[in-house]
């Protein structure tokens, strides 16, 4: 259906990041307050209604669309500005500008203080639009714009207090690291358009594509995923994007711009079900990364960074959900996790706007009755949520990714060599279960660990910090988050026959994996009772060392009896002094070598200045001629006119 | 019986003389008059072939008057080249003090 | 009136030099009146290029705005300018920078303002006369004629080395041009079937220069293309420019980035390929190449740097790379991309000199290790370089994404390069070219970083003046630009379509086949979706 009206959807943040990133030097505060929640509420508000829209047609022709206009077009080309509101992309607007909102409304008050508080709603809400054009774009180019223009709003966030070389230093990091994977994204983009001459998501669907070409594009796109939302290798960056403001972290790398490789994986579906080694590649890329996180999240101390890990381990949960097929349970769980996993990153930037900037969980503890009670109990049922110890939201919907991987058949007919006789992976998708599963143990062992020491027990920070709890304006998206965490169960839900569920909502949306629907390996009963077991083993080991009164006791427990794998998970595992290594410092060095021996030496000093000399030193030599003699000049003179009269004379 | 060729052997020495003095000697005033020399062995040459011209017939006996002719212009083309060479030299003199040729090298690089 | 939009190309062109006889007659003293003359000047031109651009016609085969007056006869050359859509966005550029450039060293030169004045105009007279010329000797003499005032605003305006900058730009450019000069008068001297008035003049050149031996047509070929390489320029023959840029004033390195390297591509446009299209085709493969090394090894050269000018002069060799590569893929993206990224990189980098010209106007320095931390106190100058920046570093939404996307999906498709060891070579290089974009992040963020972010260093320590009224005036129509042209490209891609087309077709080959399996026709309706084609990759 053709509307006129959804380009308002990403113009509208456009347009207050422009006036509040020009005039908002001069406006006065509350001016440049409003501007900036009201254009994300009204996009959030032209959402909901094309939202309903959508709900209400049904099958393939629940698209509202419109086609701002030709934005290139040359040779056989042509990318239009288009955008689509479908029943995914819609909710994903709703997620976006929703939370968005919540976390607009939070950063009132959480950077109240700081004089640049203009340039960061600018930031704001230029991210928003950028995002929003990223969902709603119909074509691979349009929907490249907005991930470089999320990549570039991460960037100018996270180095937002620039003064600091180290903060400025790690969005710059953010930045490259993200253009690794934009490389690959445009490479599958060229693939895509040189075997199809098409980019846009409703041509490429029905274009034939031969094993090999579907496979490159798919895997080289997924290379631009693993950038985008921090999988291996192209993950580091996340944790360093936490010197940004909380607000951001929550934001734009927990519940929106980290989700992009995910969405980019479910609106190709088509594209990735014809290739399903590169699916087979996604999730175990996805479920080695959940485990690398979860481990690497127990041991760090700064409250930031256990959720920063945390969220990578989350997003591996999603690609492992799209790799195996079930592309609605991974994007179901991007949802939940925008809820739970904002709300705990807002509840740290409480915690820590409550210290005045302490983020050491050592220096934290039983700030539950210290006096950040709400936040104390929102990120209580965040972590509830998270970890999956009742069944609200994260449990269902972290369960139903374990489950399909378990019963998937889409790896059934894949071997593990080309050569057809190797063995099947049918194994792959339990072995991915078991991995998963492991790795839920962990997440819940961390995630109540964070909870218990920030929390609970005695406080162990300085005399002088007296915790206090934030202003209504950040424990309101608090609350509401929690609410939405809880709530969220709802679309989650595994009963198949309920109509509000979200794999009903989106039937027909996403394609489906060869290899048939999914078996029944296990009973789903038994799923679930694994799952809320293996939660509750979590919380149980959580609890034997940080229960409330041990301190940091556990901690040390744990450095006596693995004391290197500690250091090791601390030092994020030495992956960030692996690059600088590998690939940074040899970079650099080739650059300065090349600069001094080919250009500096050869090039300039052999060739141009070697040239210049030599005709200098051959002037050199033939000047001696030019003696100054007059007598000399005379007589060549004559020897001269000899010769010509004898060429002329004799030789004729 | 003295010939033509005589004439154009003492002319010929006579030129090589003056060449070989203008390239060695070193005082300027030999030079002028070594270039003197040259030019009066390229006036006796040209008077030698109006006397004993090469062509069998000729117009009147007095028709290879060419010869005449240049002579009178190398004449005066030579006394003009002298006063002014002799005019530079005193030039140079006044500012040098000295005629030797070695030491004019200022034409140079 | 009628006479003056006749004449209005000569017009455009002549405006400046109009203003070179006005400050020659105005005393030497005053300083203002010589800055205010050039302005106006160029101004002029410009205003009077708008109508030009107006009435320019996407769809017209050729060339517009044609004006012919003899000028010899009986040796064959003529004054004979007109514009096809290429040389018309260059035209453009130029007249736009002109009022910029001049705007812009307002404050900075003070002494022998006259003549700086003067070098300005005559070389703005001179670019706008090399694009506009249609006649092989008119073209060689404006060509020649943008070295002297090159020359002189380097040699005489510029920094410590500026001498030693000023030889090496002029005896290294100018020997590829005399080459060129030789392969024109063998082109003069072929330009006729025997008996016939032979001549200089660019159409009845090209069209007789099909019947040439393939052997000659290689080595006219190449003697262009040195001329031409040289001035690009392309690796390995870009030391110059780094020495010109970093001794240059910034109204010289404005002029020099964003006009005088875009000679060499124009003329590859416009002289070496459509007159040689067999060697063309044949070099192809390896311009392209050599502008990969460019990319890679102008961007590897920039990290190095240490001196701010020096590093975006390494940035141009690496833009400019992407450019000949465009060229070289011979299809229409490829082409069309390249042509928009000449004109991108005239306003990026030309703006990127101008913001690093203020800079030095506030610190008199261009040594990284002194910047830092700028952005504390000059935030607005700041915010426009790193928009600037940006724009340089391919960012959807500025003009440069533009040009990259079409010059590397264009190249990516081509199959006018041949192959090898079974891969086209279209892709390899596209593949390696892309690689480009990571780098250029890497450069372009680090130095960011080392000028305005982080500590205040000394350049910062005393505060440092912010933009002033006039500095705006200069950076908004660029600023307005980059935007413009990244959010809507296709009046710009249009202009340039036909021309292009005709190069492709002159030059390349005809389409070659598609590879296996794959097709540019979708399927017919009745095919399930998703099924497999015939034959794998």
């Amino acid at each position: 259906m053709e509307v006129s009206w959804l380009y308002l959807v990403p113009l509208l943040p456009l347009v207050g990041a422009a006036v509040n990133g020009i005039l908002g030097r001069w406006l006065p505060k509350a001016w440049v307050y409003a501007v900036a929640l009201l254009v994300v509420a009204l996009s959030f508000c032209i959402g909901v209604f094309g939202w309903f829209q959508v709900a209400r047609l049904e099958g393939e022709t629940a698209q509202v669309r419109q086609l701002v206009y030709t934005w290139l077009a040359t040779g056989s080309l042509r990318v239009d500005l288009g955008l689509t509101l479908d029943r995914l992309s819609g909710t994903m607007v709703l997620v976006v500008t929703g939370v968005g909102f919540l976390i607009h409304l939070y950063s009132v008050g959480y950077m109240d203080e700081d004089p640049a508080y203009w340039r960061y709603f600018s930031y704001l809400n230029l991210f928003v639009s950028m995002m929003l054009l990223l969902v709603l774009s119909d074509n691979l180019v349009a929907m490249f714009v907005g991930w470089e223009g999320v990549g570039l709003c991460s960037y100018l966030l996270i180095g937002f207090w620039y003064d600091d070389e180290s903060k400025a230093y790690a969005g710059r990091k953010a930045f490259v690291v993200n253009r690794i994977g934009d490389f690959g994204f445009l490479i599958g983009i060229f693939v895509l358009y040189f075997y199809t001459g098409q980019v846009s998501f409703h041509t490429l669907r029905v274009a034939p594509l031969s094993l090999g070409v579907a496979s490159a594009a798919a895997a080289l796109l997924f290379v631009g995923a693993t950038g985008k939302s921090a999988q291996l290798p192209l993950y580091v960056w996340l944790p360093d994007a936490m010197a940004g403001p909380t607000p951001v972290s929550a934001l734009i790398h927990a519940a929106t711009m980290v989700t992009a490789g995910v969405y980019m994986v479910a609106r190709l579906s088509f594209l990735y079900v014809q290739a399903p080694g590169v699916m087979a590649l996604v999730a175990v890329v996805g479920v080695l990364t959940a485990l690398m996180a979860a481990l690497i999240g127990t041991a760090q101390m700064d409250i930031k960074r256990v959720l920063a890990y945390s969220t990578v381990s989350q997003l591996g949960y999603m690609f492992v959900g799209v790799g195996v097929g079930a592309f609605a349970a991974g994007t179901a769980h991007l949802i939940t996790h925008a809820f739970f996993k904002a709300c705990l990153f807002l509840g740290s930037g409480a915690v820590i706007h409550g210290l005045h900037g302490e983020q050491d969980m050592a220096r934290m503890g039983g700030l539950r009755r210290g006096g950040l009670q709400h936040t104390a109990i929102t990120f209580f049922i965040a972590t509830v949520a998270i970890t999956g110890i009742l069944p609200i939201s994260g449990f269902f919907s972290k369960d139903e990714i374990l489950a399909q991987a378990l019963n998937t058949r889409a790896f059934d007919f894949l071997t593990l060599l080309p050569d057809p006789g190797s063995p099947r992976l049918t194994f792959l998708g339990p072995t991915i279960y078991v991995v998963g599963t492991l790795t839920a143990l962990i997440t819940s062992f961390y995630m109540w660990r964070c909870y218990l020491l920030t929390f609970e027990g005695e406080y162990r920070g300085p005399a002088d910090v007296h915790p206090h709890e934030a202003p209504w304006v950040m424990t309101l998206p608090l609350w509401v988050l929690a609410a939405l965490s809880v709530v969220g169960a709802l679309i989650v839900l595994p009963a198949h026959d309920l109509s509000f569920t979200w794999e009903r909502f989106t039937e027909g949306l996403f394609a489906r994996p060869r290899g048939g629907p999914a078996a029944e390996r296990i009973p789903e009963l038994v799923a679930f009772g694994i799952a809320l077991v293996v939660a509750w083993m979590g919380l149980a080991s959580a609890w034997s060392l940080y229960a409330p009164g041990r301190g940091l006791a556990g901690d040390e427990r744990l450095g006596r009896a693995i004391p290197r794998l500690r250091t090791a998970l601390a030092n994020n595992l030495y992956v960030d002094q692996l690059y600088d290594r590998m690939v940074t410092r040899p970079l650099w060095a080739l650059a300065r070598g090349l600069w001094r021996v080919v250009d500096a030496t050869l090039i300039d000093g052999l060739l141009v200045n070697g040239t210049a000399q030599l005709v200098a030193a051959i002037g050199s030599v033939a000047r001696r001629f030019q003696n100054g003699d007059v007598q000399r000049y005379a007589a060549v003179t004559a020897v001269g006119v000899l010769i010509l009269v004898y060429v002329f004379l004799v030789r004729g | 019986m003295v010939g033509p060729l005589h004439y154009l052997f003492l002319a010929a020495a006579l030129f090589a003389l003056g060449g070989i003095g203008v390239v060695l000697r070193r005082n300027a005033l030999i030079v002028l008059m070594s270039i003197e020399l040259m030019l009066n062995a390229v006036n006796l040459t040209f008077l030698t072939f109006s006397r004993f011209p090469l062509a069998k017939s000729a117009p009147t006996q007095a028709g290879f008057l060419a010869g005449h002719t240049a002579a009178f212009f190398v004449i005066a083309v030579a006394a003009a080249e002298a006063a002014v060479g002799l005019a530079i030299v005193i030039a140079i003199f006044r500012s040098r003090t000295s005629v030797n040729v070695d030491e004019f090298d200022t034409l140079k690089f | 009136m009628e006479f003056f939009q006749a004449h209005l190309l000569t017009f455009v062109i002549f405006a400046p030099l109009l203003g070179v006889v006005i400050i020659a007659f105005l005393p030497r003293a005053e300083g203002g009146q010589h800055k205010g003359v050039a302005l106006l000047a160029s101004l002029l031109s410009f205003v009077l290029s708008v109508p030009l651009a107006a009435s320019f016609r996407a769809s017209t085969r050729g060339f517009s705005f044609e004006q012919r007056a003899d000028w010899a006869p009986s040796l064959g050359f003529s004054y004979h300018i007109g514009l096809d859509g290429v040389a018309l966005l260059l035209f453009l550029l130029t007249t736009f920078l002109g009022p910029i450039v001049v705007l812009s060293s307002w404050k900075y030169i003070q002494d022998r303002v006259k003549l700086y004045c003067i070098s300005l105009l005559v070389l703005e007279t001179a670019m706008l006369g090399t694009f506009a010329a249609l006649d092989l000797v008119l073209f060689y003499v404006f060509w020649e004629a943008m070295l002297i005032p090159m020359y002189l605003l380097i040699g005489m305006w510029g920094s410590e080395r500026r001498i030693y900058a000023a030889v090496k730009f002029f005896l290294f450019t100018f020997v590829g041009s005399v080459l060129m000069l030789v392969a024109i008068f063998w082109l003069w001297s072929h330009s006729a079937p025997p008996g016939q008035p032979r001549t200089f003049d660019y159409a009845a050149v090209q069209t007789q220069v099909a019947q040439l031996a393939p052997e000659a047509q290689k080595l006219l070929f190449l003697a262009f293309a040195l001329a031409f390489a040289i001035k690009v320029p392309i690796w390995p023959l870009h030391t110059w420019l780094p020495d010109a840029h970093t001794e240059a004033p910034a109204a010289g390195s404005i002029m020099l980035a964003g006009v005088m390297l875009k000679m060499g591509t124009f003329g590859f446009v416009r002289y070496a390929m459509p007159l040689f299209p067999a060697a063309a085709l044949h070099y192809a493969p390896a311009i392209a190449a050599l502008g990969v090394v460019g990319i890679v090894y102008g961007s590897l050269m920039c990290m190095a740097q240490t001196d701010l000018k020096r590093l975006i002069a390494y940035s141009s060799v690496a833009h400019l790379g992407f450019v000949m590569l465009g060229l070289s893929a011979l299809t229409a993206e490829a082409v069309n991309g390249a042509v928009l990224q000449m004109v991108n990189h005239g306003i990026s980098t030309g703006a990127l000199f101008l913001i690093i010209g203020y800079f030095y106007e506030r610190t008199h320095t261009r040594d990284l290790a002194q910047y830092g931390g700028v952005a504390r106190v000059a935030p607005a100058l700041s915010a426009v370089f790193l928009v600037v920046v940006l724009s340089s570093i391919g960012l959807p939404g500025t003009n440069g994404f533009i040009g990259e996307f079409l010059i590397l999906i264009g190249s990516f498709t081509s199959a006018q390069l041949g192959s090898w060891r079974g891969m086209p070579r279209g892709q390899i290089l596209s593949v390696v070219a892309a690689t480009g974009v990571i780098l250029g992040a890497v450069y372009m963020l680090w130095m960011v970083q080392r000028t305005i972010f982080g500590p205040k260093r000394r350049v910062a320590e005393h505060g440092m003046p912010d933009l002033t009224l006039r500095e705006w005036a200069t950076v908004v129509p660029l600023l307005a630009a980059i935007f413009l042209i990244g959010l809507y490209p296709q009046p710009f891609l249009s202009a340039t379509r036909l021309p292009t087309e005709d190069l492709i077709q002159r030059v390349g080959r005809p389409r070659a086949a598609r590879p296996q399996g794959a097709g540019f026709q979708l399927p017919r309706p009745d095919a399930p979706a998703g099924a497999r084609a015939e034959g794998e990759r």
